[in-house]
């Protein structure tokens, strides 16, 4: 069951989020999305290059992009991102929306390097769950020949909150109430004793 | 065999979100929310262009590789932005239809699959939603699968 987040609170007056579509409806609509949530500076970019050059010239918090472009498509910008060499953009979060996906692209998708691949239909309640999640994202960046981009194993910290995870062994993130009472402090220091080896 | 680097990397979102203020995660949902609502009308308004332009395109007869793409990526364009509007009956349609599109770069088209799904989302789109949509989705499933399993090809 995901953690009740109905009195989290989030604050995102000072963030910066770009968001890519060459779509402009779909672009309108995330723009919409986002500003819903209270986002502060809401940077549109209606192509992968059009974003690149932004992304040279300044930094910034979040990066939204939807994957399906004719020209550039969002797999290959964010490649093409993790790849630039822009402190501190190459690094920043970014969730991929995606409506249908090619069969062709789907390996693409998986290696790409995005810290989140969300599939429509996408919701506000989707969107903003996902956003806390990145922006609570401790996995490490991985570098190497054939992959850029956060570790693409969440083990260690469960799967997103509305997500059951793949895994039977992923941790969820409530864990609920205890089932059995909690050790005594002379159970725990009889664990910690240190006893003498004989040979 | 070559080297991994393992970063560890530190966001200024991190700090951000977690600056006192800012609004309740329901506020944000319903904020959001809100924002959507008033972009429904244009935007189906301008999903029933693209239904039509699904239809002109099989005016003259069957597609091509150019007229494939074409369609595949009117109806990506529906996905999208039915997609992001939660319109679930014109997603699952158009979805349908990417999916027998994408199936038709490399099998044989069919007619009648295409047919069936653009006059679906016609229907849809069209507000005329016919009380057994859901019979209707299911069926279009039914018809992707024959696709898909290379039993429903000219």
């Amino acid at each position: 069951m995901a953690r009740d987040l109905s009195k989290f609170r989030i604050n995102l007056e000072k963030a910066s989020v770009l968001l890519i579509d060459e779509n402009s409806s779909g672009l309108d609509l995330l723009h919409s999305i986002v500003s819903g949530f209270g986002v502060g500076e809401r940077i549109r970019a209606s192509s992968a290059q059009e974003a690149m050059d932004i992304l040279k010239a300044r930094s910034v918090d979040l990066i939204l992009v939807e994957a399906q472009m004719a020209g550039m498509d969002g797999f290959d910008f964010i490649h093409w991102l993790r790849r630039s060499g822009l402190k501190p953009n190459a690094y920043t979060p970014v969730i991929l929306v995606t409506g249908h996906t090619p069969r062709n692209k789907v390996e693409k998708a998986r290696d790409c390097g995005a810290n989140y691949m969300v599939t429509k239909p996408l919701t506000p309640l989707v969107l903003i769950e996902r956003i806390i999640f990145v922006s609570r994202d401790s996995r490490p960046f991985v570098e190497c020949d054939s992959f850029i981009g956060p570790d693409r194993r969440f083990k260690n910290m469960g799967p997103p909150p509305g997500t059951n995870g793949r895994r039977k062994t992923d941790v969820q993130e409530d864990l609920g109430e205890a089932t059995a009472p909690n050790m005594s402090q002379s159970e725990i220091d009889a664990l910690l004793k240190p006893t003498k080896v004989r040979p | 065999m070559s080297s991994v680097i393992l970063r560890t990397v530190k966001h200024r979102l991190t700090d951000l979100v977690q600056k006192p203020g800012g609004v309740t995660f329901e506020a944000a949902v319903a904020g959001s929310e809100a924002e959507l609502a008033a972009k429904a009308a244009p935007a189906l308004e301008m999903l029933a262009g693209k239904v039509t332009d699904l239809e002109q395109l099989v005016e003259k007869g069957g597609l091509d590789a150019a007229g494939v793409e074409q369609a595949y990526s009117l109806a990506s364009e529906i996905v999208n932005v039915s997609g992001s509007l939660n319109m679930k009956p014109l997603f699952a349609t158009a979805y349908s239809l990417c999916e027998i599109l994408d199936h038709f770069r490399t099998g044989g088209f069919s007619r009648e699959a295409y047919d069936v799904h653009v006059r679906a989302l016609r229907l849809i789109v069209s507000g005329r939603n016919p009380p057994n949509l859901e019979r209707m989705i299911k069926g279009l499933d039914a018809v992707k699968a024959r696709v898909l399993g290379g039993k429903l090809a000219e």
